[in-house]
């Protein structure tokens, strides 16, 4: 059976859990325990803590391959954004072309060369 | 006849104008709680605590370096990814608030330029160019406004469903048990090393007090640590809270209440970062 992510969680707080539990008693007792004890059991924990860095990394881990399919909802979601507000910008644009369009029509018909150059550029641009 | 068409035309344009105004919205709540929240995601430095946390340990903890070694390599690869997972959160917020930001709605400039241009045809007088803009600019950017406001409304209904998952769900249990264990294992590492230190090492009165100043300065540090995380999950919280409210209250985003919610989320949201840059510095 696969290991969950609270699996993980699981096994790595009750790994902190009795390190605690060891350096609860090393305090209590560091006066009369024997040296070798005391070594001993020292390493005991670190080991506990390292394993429960282990878990740790483990669970986050799993998390992370659980956040893939809503990570890629969202960034669906966000491309519709991007979409929407290009859209609202399009609106603007199509504003601004149609008065181009008109100062263009104008500089034609008044017959305006240097007019019609000015209005024919500002138009590109808005293109 | 003229008359007729002329009169239905006024009658037309006195039904559209209310309705159009009827139809403005003001999501200025939104957008400030969106870019807040945007902002304050990018505020991710525990991320690179949890990353780093294997080369701090090994320092106090050189029987494990092996595999500390190991686990850095993995938290490396991890921390990119939490990243993406933030940065993805935060260029979503970053969308919410300029879709929903009044600049993105308003046409006005653009419709003078357009009524400026008909004016200078000579063909229609100052006055009429300039009544009709100004109703044209009102009716479009009422329309404009209510598109808008029904695209945020739609992008927080799609939006809330994976964002809820990856904030109120992963990302909250990493950051709550994860990287809250990871700090109580360094501190528990910490005391290990100095304690043993301290009560084995023998070492001379002033030696004992340097160690013991430094093991203090550890301490705090990893202590800053756990008020960094604390901070972190209060913005991952307060952003998946603000944006349920949204879910919830899509259909009316611009009503008083949400818009007090919102504001007083994104007050302590930046209450949060403040704590993170406290934390950090």
């Amino acid at each position: 059976m696969a290991l969950s992510d609270d699996d993980a969680r699981r096994i790595a707080d009750q790994f902190l859990d009795a390190a605690k539990a060891i350096d609860q008693y090393l305090d209590d007792n560091w006066e009369t325990i024997s040296r070798a004890d005391y070594d001993s059991m020292s390493e005991a924990q670190k080991t506990l803590l390292r394993n429960s860095a282990v878990m740790t990394t483990a669970a986050v881990g799993l998390s992370i391959d659980q956040m893939q399919n809503p990570a890629a909802e969202l960034g669906q979601v966000i491309e519709e954004a991007k979409k929407s507000l290009k859209k609202l910008k399009a609106v603007g644009k199509a504003i601004r072309v149609a008065a181009g369009l008109v100062d263009l029509a104008t500089a034609i018909l008044a017959k305006d060369p240097g007019a019609v150059f000015k209005a024919a550029n500002n138009l590109r641009e808005e293109l | 006849m003229l008359a007729r068409v002329m009169a239905r035309r006024f009658r037309i344009l006195w039904i559209a104008i209310p309705a159009a105004l009827a139809a403005c919205t003001d999501l200025s709540a939104v957008r400030e709680w969106s870019t807040t929240s945007m902002q304050a995601a990018q505020f991710n430095e525990i991320v690179g605590t949890y990353k780093d946390t294997p080369q701090r340990l090994v320092r106090y903890d050189p029987g494990g370096a092996a595999l500390w070694q190991e686990q850095a390599q993995v938290r490396a690869q991890q921390a990119e990814a939490l990243e993406l997972q933030l940065d993805l959160v935060a260029e979503y917020m970053g969308s919410l608030a300029a879709l929903s930001a009044d600049s993105a709605s308003d046409y006005a400039k653009d419709v003078k330029t357009l009524t400026a241009s008909i004016g200078k045809t000579g063909q229609v007088s100052e006055a009429t160019v300039g009544a009709a803009g100004k109703l044209a600019a009102t009716l479009l950017n009422a329309a404009a406004q209510a598109w808008q406001k029904r695209k945020v409304a739609q992008l927080i209904e799609e939006a809330n469903p994976p964002l809820q998952q990856i904030l109120a769900g992963e990302l909250h249990a990493i950051v709550d048990r994860d990287f809250r264990r990871d700090i109580a294992i360094e501190a528990s590492i910490l005391d290990r090393y100095f304690e043993d230190l301290l009560r084995v090492g023998g070492g001379s009165d002033p030696a004992n007090a340097a160690l013991n100043e430094w093991f203090i300065l550890r301490k705090q540090e990893n202590a800053r640590r756990a008020v960094a995380v604390d901070a972190y999950l209060g913005v991952l919280e307060k952003i998946a809270a603000g944006h349920q409210k949204l879910f919830d209250g899509r259909n009316d985003l611009d009503a008083a209440g949400l818009a007090k919610d919102l504001f007083q989320l994104a007050k302590e949201i930046r209450s949060n970062i403040k704590d993170i840059v406290k934390a950090s510095g």
